[in-house]
């Protein structure tokens, strides 16, 4: 059991090492003129300074450094959580990001919810009802819920539940009940995935010998659907939790722009309109942490979930 | 269901299905379309993907009106006969910007899911029909980019490469890349350890004719559903980023563009949003439509 | 109240279609069936008979594809047509009990053993909590599970085949039911492993006084086990009777021909009298008076597989220990194993799929083992394999003519003209029409794609066929024909043959010599009359003791 989890979070170290160097590569390698992206975000043309000016500039963000030495200094000072100075805002980066959090993070805990429940409801009420068109109507929705981007899809709900019904707030963040609104924009997309793959592990559940078997005991619908099915058809959907969860919570970036919260979303949004890089790099760094930490969760949740995985030896 | 043919004796063959022994590529052309016949929904989908690609490389065909022509004292109309989607806030028909923004938002998305495809076949049929440490390798280098999520992923290369049509393409490329490489190595896979290969084997066959002959023809199946099917999202993508302003500068209106403009009208005159909005779910909802009746026709 | 006289089941002109509108099929037609209180029946059937069909509408089981369109099912008293689910529920379970078909899928994969027999045990009724537990423990103890209070906590993927069986018939008789239907109760598993298992269904069925019904295509089971037997074919019942009249002296030419195909009731072995000139009684070419030149030799074979690292655990398997044999020219070699025996890695050995850890297979005298796979290649045309399943050795895009011409393709054999004419001459060998050869393998039958590997194998003038269980996933009719074709080969071509198999019986027909797999190792080698009727090994007897249908059958001599 140690040396799995071990090797798990081993993995998981790699993974963010890679996303560090994946995102200091694509920020520091591709563009063609490092310095011109920092001046950009910081709304100065590099054409108006002087040589010395440049040569400032450039030690102040280090750039007169060798890369390597720039990979290794960065990523020093990302582990003590000093990501730099924004260039748009004049303030250090952790501040701002620290300011942010709370919000999104509230948001993003009922983007889940919302998520975990428009999933799972519709799958197990489509593999439940036995009329027909009803049942062809639960399966086929999810698919159009893949189809909409979330943006749309905010814009139709503050129509709609803001303007024509009054039921819920269209911007800000003051009170819980503005968080509904964005929270089911991002809930949306990743619930559809969910409901499909759900809808369609259902399917492949109720076919299999094992609930033939259960049949053949006398069990009653209900019974067979929630003791025997469920798990089952659940089990492949566990692999993909985490990624459901990544695209719901990373759906934060348009709904906080829609919904015009001040999130750290907005924030991203923003730092890319002005290129301003060290916000950019910092929020991808701390996105990448929080996914990995949950795949890593998913991952050790999943052999408690489904005993033909095993990292503890069984009775034998 | 096959008729157990085996109590009759061996000469006797199931009777060829029909057009199969006809007149070659009517009969073969007739074959393949009964199957789409039957599922008037693949075809509905088909043919209006079809209309977006046919109005991204001729707007004109399809939309009269001139997309950029402002018109003051017309501005801000609800849809009607003489402008179908109505008018935006400087006068412009919507339904002609919708049309010719379709230009922007289709040349982005067929580069993105033709760099992916191109990138990922290679790396799949490589990784999967090698194997060893060439899987090794390649697999790991497609799990970097998988360790950041795909829309930041997008927002990380468009900071450093800029706005515009192509940045978001490359940017969306590269983010579904992994998925192509993965779906086209697990049918390599797959279809490597099937007894016909190891009888071409033994038959002997060398690995570039069973590469060639036997596992590239039976793999692209699931390929094609993918590529079909990451169109449609890889048109989410670039539109959302367009609409968080990434996207082709002004007057250019690609369809994420003309959504955010149209969010500032909301309270009065929600159609300048939602309209385009609903031609996007509309398209990418046929695209998948098609990716999966695909899927059924080849099971 | 049920009248203890009265049957438990009540059939009468029962039809089953399947499909709706147009495309109906129909799987069972006017079916009449009677079973009385504590009888023994048995229906069997190949695929397609309609048995599993009946055997599902009895406790309602049938898919929502299919429907009873007429007749009357009538279990222990109640109606089952037209019933309503709920009381269809009551008799699930409590009256009729269920022991389905395959038990490495039938049990659910993520709920204990113990909770899934308690279910059973529950719907009795009248048992609390507290003894619940002691119940269930009870029930896997008799159905003959070693440690039933640890195999309870158990997950089904912990259990073997065997003791997932004796865990589906537990589930089965803690019903408490009046009847048990059993579904292929044994074709998933090993021959003797089978044979203990129906052994022990026996005794609990004559103990609780329960009917039960067998549902079966292996005519040897059937006739080891029931006191009845139904003949099904195409939906209808063709013949019924006490076993020892009906495959003794079968009145429908159907049954005459199910019985002439069942290897294991009408064992055919070499030696015989009135045998023809060149053959002998089962069309084997005879053995030669000079010592034929040996065609393939195996020495001293061992292959060890490694194992994942499990603590305290064995770090390598040995699959095949110290083997050795030789297939001599024209003949034909049968290794017989059962699954885990390792015969299928020596198959694979053979041909050079497999590197061996130790040992050595030369081929016509030269080595194969240990080179590389060019330099083995020009060898390779001299022996091809055969392989089982005749569903997947054939590439889904290609034709049946660019299957065959494959081998000479890839060797570079001739221009497209000459393999047009080889791939006719192959389909005439293997009796298939000409029109095939454009066909792709989805057009056909499980036989026909099988003689189509066969062509294949043979397009390159082989010396030596290696058969890789060559007819297990075939009907028991269609084996018959495929082992005839590869017997008319044999005699034809002068091609030598080592087959592998787990079946006795289908062995006994083709080879000249047989030899006898355990764990790894040869148990036994001799000629097939020597083996079969005067075994040294134990194992060999426990083998062919296991046969279905020993007992009642005949051996030609």
């Amino acid at each position: 059991m140690k040396r799995y989890l071990l090797t798990r979070v081993g993995q998981a170290l790699v993974v963010l090492w890679a996303a560090y160097t994946a995102t200091f590569l694509i920020l520091n390698l591709l563009p063609s003129n490092p310095v011109a992206l920092r001046l950009s975000g910081a709304n100065v043309q590099i054409q108006d300074l002087t040589p010395a000016q440049l040569a400032q500039i450039e030690a102040q963000y280090g750039l007169n450094k060798p890369v390597i030495e720039q990979y290794f200094s960065m990523l020093w000072n990302a582990l003590h959580l000093n990501f730099g100075q924004s260039t748009s805002l004049s303030l250090p980066v952790s501040t701002v990001l620290a300011q942010r959090l709370p919000t999104t993070a509230t948001l993003a805990a009922f983007a889940v919810v919302f998520m975990l429940i428009l999933g799972f409801g519709v799958a197990y009420l489509a593999a439940w009802v036995q009329w027909r068109p009803a049942k062809i109507v639960l399966s086929r929705v999810p698919a159009i819920g893949v189809s909409v981007p979330s943006f749309w899809v905010g814009l139709l709900l503050i129509q709609v539940f803001s303007f024509d019904l009054g039921w819920f707030p269209s911007t800000g963040s003051n009170g819980l009940s503005s968080y509904v609104l964005p929270a089911v924009s991002m809930a949306l997309p990743a619930g559809a995935v969910l409901a499909q793959v759900l809808t369609s592990s259902f399917e492949k559940v109720l076919r299999e010998p094992y609930i033939a078997t259960a049949k053949a005991k006398g069990l009653s619908r209900a019974t067979i659907q929630f003791r025997h099915a469920l798990r089952n058809a659940a089990l492949p959907t566990l692999t993909l939790l985490g990624l459901l969860i990544a695209t719901a919570v990373t759906g934060a970036v348009i709904a906080e722009t829609v919904f015009s919260i001040s999130g750290v979303g907005r924030l991203a949004q923003q730092a890319v309109l002005s290129q301003d890089v060290p916000v950019v790099q910092a929020i991808v760094l701390v996105a990448a942490v929080l996914f990995v930490t949950v795949n890593l969760i998913v991952d050790l949740l999943y052999p408690l979930l489904d005993p033909r995985i095993a990292y503890i030896p069984k009775v034998v | 269901m096959t008729v157990n043919l085996d109590n009759r004796p061996a000469h006797d063959l199931v009777p060829a299905r029909e057009g199969s022994a006809g007149a070659g590529l009517a009969g073969r052309l007739w074959a393949a379309a009964r199957p789409v016949a039957r599922r008037p929904g693949m075809l509905l989908a088909g043919l209006f993907v079809l209309f977006v690609v046919a109005a991204a490389f001729v707007p004109n065909l399809f939309a009269s009106a001139d997309p950029d022509a402002t018109n003051g004292p017309d501005k801000l109309q609800p849809p009607s006969a003489a402008h179908w989607f109505g008018t935006d806030e400087l006068g412009r028909d919507l339904y002609s910007r919708i049309i010719h923004g379709s230009a922007l938002t289709i040349e982005g998305t067929l580069i993105a899911v033709g760099l992916a495809a191109a990138g990922g076949l290679l790396i799949g049929v490589v990784a999967g029909f090698f194997g060893r440490w060439i899987d090794a390798v390649l697999m790991r280098a497609v799990d970097v980019v998988l360790a950041v999520p795909p829309l930041l992923l997008a927002l990380t290369i468009v900071t450093a490469l800029g706005f515009g049509t192509v940045p978001t393409a490359l940017a969306v490329g590269i983010g579904i890349t992994p998925g192509f490489a993965r779906t086209t190595r697990a049918e390599v896979l797959k279809v490597k350890t099937l007894p016909y290969v190891e009888a071409a084997r033994t038959g002997g066959a060398s690995r570039l004719r069973i590469l060639i002959r036997h596992v590239l023809p039976n793999s692209w199946g699931p390929v094609l559903v993918l590529a079909i099917l990451d169109s449609g999202t890889a048109i989410l993508v670039i539109s959302s980023l367009s609409f968080l302003g990434f996207g082709a500068p002004p007057p250019a209106a690609d369809w994420g563009g003309l959504i955010s403009d149209g969010s500032d009208y909301l309270i009065t005159s929600p159609y300048l949003s939602l309209l385009p909005g609903l031609f996007v779910v509309a398209v990418v909802f046929s695209i998948n439509h098609l990716a999966r009746s695909i899927e059924e026709l080849q099971r | 109240m049920t009248d203890p006289s009265a049957p438990i089941v009540d059939v009468r002109g029962l039809t089953v279609t399947y499909g709706r509108h147009r495309h109906r099929t129909p799987a069972v037609l006017d079916l009449d069936l009677a079973v009385a209180a504590g009888e023994r029946v048995a229906i069997v059937g190949e695929s397609g008979s309609g048995k599993t069909t009946t055997a599902n509408a009895l406790c309602g089981l049938l898919p929502d594809s299919a429907s009873v369109t007429a007749g009357r099912i009538q279990v222990a008293g109640t109606t089952v047509t037209g019933a309503k689910e709920r009381d269809l529920r009551r008799i699930r379970g409590s009256v009729v009990g269920l022991i389905p078909q395959d038990p490495m899928v039938a049990l659910n994969p993520t709920l204990r053993v113990g909770a899934q027999v308690a279910e059973s045990v529950r719907r009795r009724g009248g048992v609390d909590r507290r003894q619940l537990s002691a119940e269930v423990v009870e029930a896997l103890e008799r159905a003959g599970l070693d440690n039933p209070v640890l195999r309870a906590r158990q997950y089904p993927h912990e259990l073997s085949g065997g003791m997932r069986q004796r865990v589906l018939i537990a589930i089965a008789l803690a019903g408490q039911p009046q009847l048990l239907i059993a579904d292929e109760p044994t074709s998933a598993l090993d021959v003797t492993l089978q044979r203990r298992i129906l052994d022990h269904l026996d005794t609990l069925v004559r103990e609780a006084g329960i009917s039960l019904l067998i549902i079966t295509h292996d005519l040897g089971v059937a006739a080891d086990r029931a006191d009845r037997v139904l003949v099904m074919r195409h939906g209808r019942i063709v013949e019924q009777g006490p076993p020892d009249r009906v495959l003794v002296a079968p009145q429908h030419a159907y049954s005459r021909q199910l019985v002439a195909a069942a290897p294991g009731l009408s064992l055919r072995l070499p030696g015989g009298d009135d045998a023809p000139d060149n053959d002998d009684a089962a069309g084997r070419p005879s053995v030669s008076a000079e010592a034929p030149r040996e065609i393939l030799r195996l020495d001293h074979l061992t292959k060890d597989f490694p194992l994942p690292r499990a603590p305290g655990g064995p770090r390598v398997h040995r699959a095949v220990d110290d083997v050795s044999f030789t297939v001599p020219a024209g003949r034909t070699l049968g290794l017989v194993g059962e699954s885990g025996s390792g015969k299928t890695t020596v198959l694979r050995l053979a041909l050079g799929l497999e590197t061996p850890t130790a040992g050595t297979v030369t081929f016509d005298g030269e080595q194969i083992s240990g080179r590389s796979w060019a330099q083995v290649r020009s060898l390779r045309r001299r022996f091809q394999l055969v392989h089982q399943n005749p569903f997947a050795s054939l590439d889904p895009k290609f034709t049946v003519h660019e299957s065959i011409s494959e081998p000479l393709v890839s060797f570079r054999v001739g221009d497209s003209a000459s393999r047009a004419a080889r791939t006719a001459e192959l389909l005439d060998q293997v009796a298939l029409p000409q029109s095939a050869a454009r066909r792709k393998p989805a057009e056909l039958s499980g036989g026909q794609r099988q003689r189509v590997a066969i062509a294949r194998a043979l397009a390159l003038n082989p010396e030596l066929l290696l058969l890789d269980e060559p007819v297990s996933a075939l009907d028991v009719s269609v084996q018959a024909q495929i082992l005839d074709l590869l017997a008319d080969l044999q005699r034809e071509l002068g091609v030598a043959y080592l087959f592998v198999s787990h079946d006795l019986a289908v062995v006994a027909r083709l080879a000249h010599e047989v030899a006898v797999m355990h764990a790894g190792r040869i148990i036994e080698h001799g000629d097939t009359r020597t083996v079969f009727t005067e075994p040294a090994a134990d194992y060999t007897r426990d083998l062919l003791d296991a046969i279905p249908g020993r007992a009642k059958g005949m051996l030609h001599s």
